[in-house]
C-alpha cells in the first residue's frame, strides 16, 4: 500500500518537473516573436489590414448610416466605401472634387447648383445621375425621423431638389445657406447620394442596405460577424481607374485587441499595418524595435478644454471664467500630461491652417490666455470674493467657490489629469474643483439638462468655418432651463448680444467677403471676452503604421490627408499605398 | 400518496419557478430603467459629433426612435408592453447597438459561442476539479496533496484576464503553437466539417484553458473540503474493517457523497455562463454574450440589456429547477414529503 502511494507521487512528480522543463526550454531557445501569421481570409500580401476601435463591431448586415447604429461606424463603410461629392481634405487646405466636379451658387446664397462628374458610376454599373441625388434629397426631407449627416440641415435649408439634366442638381434654399455647402464635403462623413434603383421603394428607417451600393473603388466582400471583421475588394470596373486604382486588393477593418499588448505585439511583427489601440510610449518603443514601424501626427479638430455653464452664478460673470482660465497651466498639461506632447490652445479650435482665416492675432493678444494664478487670485479679490473660515472663497451671495468638473474620461486619462490640474491649482486660490467621471449616457444627460458646473472634454465645433462653432451658442438656441432637456442646444447657456450679433451678420454672407471677416473679428472677440469655453491643449492623434507590406503612408513628412482611419478622408490612402519595396 | 406526494412537490417548485423569474426580471427591469442617463439622447450625441455638426436633433427623430425602442410612455406602460412582446411574440425590442436589428438576434448569435465555450471550460473544469480534488483530499497528509492544495489555493485567486494574458503571450506571441485571436480560423467558412470542427477547438484552447485553469483550482478546493469531511464518517471506516479495497471506497463511498452537492453547484454554475467571460472574450475577441453585454450597457441598450438578463435568469433558475426535481431521484435519502 504505502509503496505504491509512494509511486504514485513519484510519477505525479516526474511530470510536474518534466512540463516546467519543456516550458522552460521552449521559451527560450524559440524565437522571441514568432506566432502564427495572422489568419485573413484574403491574401496578406494584397491586403491593407486595418483595425479601430477596441469596441467591438455590432453591426454586421446594415450599412444604414441614416438611422441610430444602422452602421457600425468604423467598419470601412464610411471611411473607405463610399464617396462623398467634395473630399475636404484637412490636411493640404484644400477641397478635391470627386463625385461633383464643381459648385456654385446665386447672388444671394438662395440656390445651390451642383455639377456631377458624367463619368461616376455605382458599383452595380448604372449610373449616378443627378435623380440620385434629388431622390436622397427628397427621401431626407420626406421622411423628419431620418438621421445621418446632415440630414437635419437639409431639412433646415431645402425647400426644393430639382434635376434640369442628368448631372446637375439644383437645391432651392428656403433661407440663405452661404455655408450650407459644407455638408457636402466628405470629412469625417458627410452627405452621401443613395442609389435611386436600390432605395426606391425601401423604408429608409429600416432599411439595411447590404450590401452597399457605392461609387467607391472598395466593394463590401465579407462581413464576418463571429470574427468581427469587415472585408473590402476592389471593385475592377471602378469609374475612374485610369486616373488613380489601388494595388491593393483588399481592406479589411476589424476591431483592435482590448490589450494593448498584444495590439502592441501585431504591430511590430507586421500582422497588422495599423494598431488602433496603442499608446504613444509604445509607439515609439515600437519604432525603436522594428525598421519598419513608422507614423504620422495630426492634430484633431477639437482642442481639449473646459466648457463652463454660464447659466450658473457666479460662473456666469465672465471675470470668474477668465479667472479659471488663469488656473489652466497649459505648459505643463501639454509636456508632462497629455501624450503625446503636444501644444497650448489659446483659441476655441484647432490649429488647421484651413481655420487660419478666422483667428485676429489683435483679439488674441488683447485676450491673452495664460497661465497666471496671481492674476485669478487679484480678480477674485477685485469681485470680493474673499476666503472664509475653511480657506475657501465666497462670492458676495454666501455661496462658497466650490464646484465639479465632470468628465467623460476615465480616472487617469488626459481629460480627467486636466481637470485635477486645474483643480489642484485653483485650491492654491481658495477655489474648491471636485473632479467626477462620468460614463457616457449620465455625461451626456447632465450637459443637455445643464445640470453641471463645469467640463473637461473636447473642445468641438470649428472644422470648417468658426462659425460651425458660433453658431451652436446663440441666444436662440434652446437653452436647457428648470432641468429640462434640450437636444444638441445651446448647453452651456450662453446669452451674449455680441456673439448673436456676430453670427447673424455671418450667416447671410460667405466667408471669404469684407463683411464676414469684419463679423468674424468681433464674433472672436464676444467669444474670448466671454470665455465660455477655456481651450487648454491641442490634441494630437499619432497613426502608427507597419510598411512590412505597405508604403506610402501619411507621415509627418508627406502628410497628403487627413491620416485618421476612422475618418471619410482616409479613403485617399489606399490609392497612395504601393507595395513595400516596389 | 407517494404520487400525490411528488405531484405536489413538482407543482409547487414550478409555481416558484414562474414566480421567481417573473419577480427576478421585474426588479431588473425597474433597475436598468433607473440607470441615469438618456440612451437615445447620447447616441445621438455620438452621432451628431462624427457627423462633425452639432444641430439638434430633429424632435421627430427623437420622438419616432423613442417609439421603436420602447422607451415611450411611463414606466409601467413599457413594462407591460415589453412583457407582452416577450411573452407571446419572444420579441425582445430592436437593439440599439445594430439598429433596427432585434435584440434577440444579436444574443442568439451570441449564444452558441458563450455556451460552446464556457460550458466546456465549466464541465472540464467540474471533473478535473472533482477527481484531482477528491484524491487531494483522501491523500491529505501527503507532500504533494499539500502543494497542489497551496497551488490551488493561490490560482483561483489570479484573474481568468491575467492567466489568459500569460497564455496567449506564451502559446501564441512565443511559441506560435495556438492562435491569437477569434473564434475560428478566418480562411474557412462555418460549415460542419472536421476541418472547421477542429478550428474551433483550435482557437478555443486558450481562452478556455484560461477559464479551466483558475475554475479547476475552486472546484479542486471546495471538492477537497468535502473529502475531508466526509473521511471522519463511521461507514467509511466499516468499509475498511471489511478490506474492501481502496479504489472501490474512494469512487464509491468517499467521491459519490462528495458529488452530490457539487451537482448542485455545477448546474448553478451552468446556469450563469450565459452572463459569457466578459474579459477573456474581449481578450481573445471571442463573439460571446460578455462582450455583447458590456458594449449594450456602454450606450444603454435597454432592449439587448434586458434580453441578456432575462436568459440569464431563466437559465439560472431552470438548472436549479431541473436539479431540485432530479435529486430526489438521484439521492434516495432525499424525502419530498407527504
Amino acid at each position: 500500500m504505502a509503496s505504491r502511494k509512494a509511486k504514485v507521487q513519484r510519477l505525479i512528480r516526474f511530470f510536474l518537473l518534466f512540463a516546467i522543463s519543456i516550458l522552460v526550454v521552449a521559451s527560450t531557445v524559440l524565437p522571441a516573436v514568432t506566432f502564427a501569421q495572422s489568419e485573413l481570409p484574403v491574401p496578406r500580401e494584397e491586403t491593407i489590414f486595418l483595425e479601430d476601435t477596441p469596441g467591438p463591431f455590432t453591426a454586421f448586415d446594415s450599412f444604414n448610416t441614416y438611422i441610430p447604429n444602422g452602421n457600425d461606424f468604423a467598419n470601412g463603410h464610411i471611411q473607405i466605401g463610399r464617396e462623398y461629392l467634395f473630399l475636404a481634405n484637412f490636411a493640404t487646405g484644400e477641397v478635391e472634387p470627386w463625385i461633383a466636379e464643381s459648385f456654385e451658387y446665386n447672388e444671394d446664397y438662395t440656390q445651390l447648383t451642383f455639377h456631377l462628374n458624367p463619368a461616376v458610376h455605382w458599383n452595380d454599373g448604372e449610373p449616378l445621375t443627378a435623380d440620385d441625388m434629388v431622390f436622397t434629397i427628397n427621401t431626407v426631407l420626406n421622411t423628419p425621423a431620418l438621421g445621418g449627416a446632415y440630414s437635419t440641415e437639409i431639412r433646415e435649408f431645402v425647400s426644393e431638389a430639382t434635376a434640369p439634366d442628368a448631372n446637375t442638381v439644383v437645391l432651392s434654399l428656403n433661407k440663405p445657406g452661404p455655408r450650407f455647402v459644407y455638408g457636402f464635403y466628405g470629412q469625417v462623413d458627410g452627405f452621401n447620394i443613395m442609389p435611386k434603383h436600390i432605395w426606391e421603394g425601401q423604408d429608409p428607417l429600416t432599411f439595411k442596405n447590404n450590401p452597399p451600393v457605392t461609387t467607391s473603388v472598395w466593394k463590401l466582400r465579407d462581413a464576418l460577424p463571429d470574427l468581427r471583421m469587415f472585408i473590402w475588394e476592389r471593385d475592377e470596373n471602378y469609374w475612374a481607374k485610369d486616373i488613380r486604382f489601388p494595388e491593393a486588393k483588399y481592406i479589411v477593418y476589424r476591431n483592435a485587441p482590448s490589450s494593448t499588448d498584444a495590439d502592441y505585439q501585431e504591430f511590430v511583427a507586421g500582422t497588422i499595418d495599423h494598431a488602433h489601440n496603442i499608446q504613444w510610449l509604445q509607439i515609439q518603443q515600437a519604432q525603436a524595435e522594428s525598421p519598419n514601424a513608422i507614423s504620422g501626427a495630426f492634430q484633431d479638430p477639437c482642442p481639449r478644454g473646459m466648457w463652463i455653464n454660464t447659466q450658473r452664478y457666479p460662473l456666469s460673470n465672465p471675470e470668474v471664467r477668465w479667472a479659471l482660465s488663469y488656473l489652466v497651466n497649459r505648459e505643463k498639461i501639454g509636456t508632462v500630461i497629455w501624450q503625446p506632447p503636444t501644444v497650448a490652445a489659446d483659441h476655441p479650435w484647432s490649429d488647421w491652417a484651413l481655420l487660419a482665416p478666422f483667428l485676429d492675432q489683435g483679439v488674441l493678444d488683447e485676450h491673452k490666455i495664460e497661465f497666471n494664478p496671481t492674476r485669478a487670485a487679484e480678480i477674485l479679490d477685485e469681485l470680493g470674493f474673499a476666503a472664509g473660515a475653511d480657506g475657501i472663497r465666497v462670492d458676495d451671495q454666501g455661496n462658497p467657490l466650490s464646484w465639479t468638473i465632470i468628465t467623460p474620461a476615465q480616472v487617469g486619462n488626459g481629460e480627467y489629469q486636466i481637470a485635477e490640474d486645474v483643480a489642484a491649482e485653483a485650491a492654491k486660490i481658495g477655489v474648491q474643483l471636485n473632479v467626477q467621471y462620468l460614463a457616457g449616457a449620465p455625461f451626456d444627460e447632465a450637459i443637455n439638462t445643464g445640470n453641471f458646473d463645469l467640463t473637461s472634454h473636447w473642445l468641438c465645433g470649428a472644422w470648417l468655418d468658426a462659425l460651425d462653432l458660433y453658431q451652436n451658442y446663440t441666444s436662440d438656441r434652446p437653452i436647457p432651463r428648470d432641468g429640462q432637456r434640450v437636444n444638441g442646444g445651446n448647453w452651456i447657456g450662453l446669452e451674449n448680444p455680441a456673439l448673436d450679433d456676430a453670427v447673424a451678420r455671418l450667416k447671410v454672407v460667405s466667408a471669404d467677403t469684407p463683411e464676414a471677416q469684419a463679423a468674424y473679428v468681433d464674433a472672436l472677440n464676444a467669444w474670448m471676452e466671454a470665455m465660455p469655453a477655456i481651450p487648454v491643449v491641442q490634441t494630437i492623434y499619432v497613426m502608427p503604421w507597419n510598411t512590412t507590406y505597405w508604403e506610402g503612408w501619411p507621415v509627418d513628412e508627406n502628410m497628403y490627408t487627413v491620416p485618421f482611419t476612422w475618418w471619410a478622408t482616409f479613403y485617399k490612402v489606399p490609392f497612395a499605398l504601393k507595395r513595400a519595396g516596389s | 400518496m407517494h404520487r400525490r406526494a411528488v405531484l405536489r412537490y413538482v407543482v409547487r417548485r414550478l409555481a416558484i419557478y414562474f414566480l421567481t423569474i417573473f419577480g427576478s426580471f421585474t426588479i431588473a427591469f425597474l433597475f436598468f430603467r433607473m440607470i441615469p442617463g438618456n440612451p437615445l439622447g447620447a447616441l445621438l450625441t455620438s452621432l451628431q459629433q462624427r457627423s462633425a455638426y452639432t444641430t439638434a436633433a430633429s424632435q421627430e427623430m427623437v420622438d419616432h426612435y423613442t417609439e421603436q425602442l420602447g422607451l415611450s410612455g411611463t414606466i409601467p406602460e413599457q413594462y407591460f408592453r415589453y412583457i407582452s412582446n416577450v411573452l407571446f411574440r419572444f420579441d425582445f425590442g430592436p437593439s440599439l447597438v445594430a439598429f433596427p436589428t432585434p435584440s434577440q438576434e444579436l444574443i442568439v448569435r451570441a449564444l452558441p459561442w458563450t455556451i460552446g465555450l464556457l460550458g466546456l471550460s465549466v464541465i472540464i473544469s467540474w471533473i478535473f476539479g472533482i477527481i484531482i480534488g477528491g484524491l487531494v483530499g483522501w491523500m491529505r497528509a501527503s507532500p504533494v496533496s499539500n502543494a497542489l492544495t497551496t497551488f490551488a489555493i493561490a490560482f483561483s485567486q489570479i484573474p481568468q484576464y491575467i492567466v489568459a494574458l500569460i497564455l496567449l503571450f506564451l502559446f501564441a506571441f512565443t511559441l506560435a503553437w495556438l492562435p491569437v485571436r477569434n473564434a475560428y480560423p478566418a480562411n474557412l467558412t462555418p460549415a460542419f466539417t472536421l476541418e472547421f470542427i477542429l478550428g474551433i477547438i483550435k482557437h478555443g484552447t486558450l481562452p478556455a484553458l484560461a477559464i479551466v485553469l483558475v475554475s479547476v483550482s475552486g472546484w479542486m478546493l471546495s471538492t477537497r473540503s468535502l473529502v475531508v469531511s466526509i473521511l471522519g464518517e463511521d461507514y467509511l471506516l466499516y468499509a475498511q474493517a471489511k478490506g474492501l479495497p481502496r479504489r472501490n471506497i474512494f469512487f464509491h463511498y468517499v467521491l459519490r457523497n462528495a458529488l452530490l452537492p457539487q451537482l448542485t453547484a455545477l448546474a448553478i454554475s451552468l446556469g450563469f455562463i450565459v452572463n459569457g467571460a466578459l474579459l477573456v472574450e474581449t481578450l481573445f475577441n471571442y463573439p460571446g454574450l460578455g462582450s455583447l453585454l458590456v458594449t449594450s450597457v456602454g450606450i444603454l441598450d435597454l432592449n439587448t440589456i434586458q434580453g441578456i438578463v432575462l436568459m440569464s435568469i431563466v437559465a439560472v433558475l431552470t438548472a436549479s429547477l431541473l436539479l431540485d426535481l432530479a435529486l430526489p431521484f438521484v439521492d434516495p435519502r432525499i424525502r419530498t414529503g407527504g
